[in-house]
């Protein structure tokens, strides 16, 4: 049975980065989420609404869930106004099974690159919902 | 999708979590860490051309 670890990574006050790995006695990681969460209010604001904006995860033994040495790796797009989309293409990363916690800081280091421009996707597309 | 309850923050980096919880090593971060990069620059340039390609059709 592994043990589950938890880090945050904060990117602004109103963005962050959750990272969860469920590891074995060895240090093997037997599955992960890594999450890109954003709070839609304020920063003055004394509630927060914090939303899933993208992520990525691995869980074989989880039903429904994926396999990254099989399936290669994907991110989800978790936007409430669309189906969940996915971007699949990471070419320069080959999720190595028996050391997955490099791929859970290759998925760290993506969303911290790309996470301006992905709230900037989520808050268009909310608006061109209303 | 809600998320109720974000954990706090660490003061660890996210290197030195992985550090201490699995058996990653530094020179492996350190590469997969350049990988994301280089992906993450590449999705962006690839969304700025079709940004640019849409605009002039």
């Amino acid at each position: 049975m592994s043990r589950e670890e938890t880090h945050s990574v904060v990117l602004d006050p109103q963005t962050r980065i959750d990272a969860r790995i469920g590891v074995a006695d060895g240090g093997e990681v037997e599955w992960f989420v890594v999450q890109l969460l954003h709070n839609l209010e304020p920063y003055y604001s004394e509630y927060e609404d914090w939303r899933e904006i993208a992520r990525f995860d691995h869980n074989p033994d989880a039903q429904e869930g994926h396999d990254v040495a099989k399936e290669g790796l994907h991110m989800d797009l978790t936007f409430e106004n669309r189906e969940d989309e996915a971007v699949t293409r990471f070419p320069s990363h080959t999720p190595p099974p028996s050391d997955l916690g490099l791929t859970v800081r290759y998925c760290v280091n993506y969303l911290r690159n790309r996470y301006e421009e992905l709230i900037k996707e989520y808050n268009d597309d909310r608006r061109a919902a209303r | 999708m809600t998320v109720e309850q974000p954990a706090e923050p660490d003061k660890k980096s996210i290197d030195e979590w992985l550090l201490e919880h699995t058996n990653s090593t530094p020179e492996g971060l350190e590469q997969a860490k350049k990988e994301a990069e280089k992906d993450a620059r590449r999705h962006s340039r690839e969304e700025i051309e079709e940004e640019k390609s849409d605009e002039e059709s």
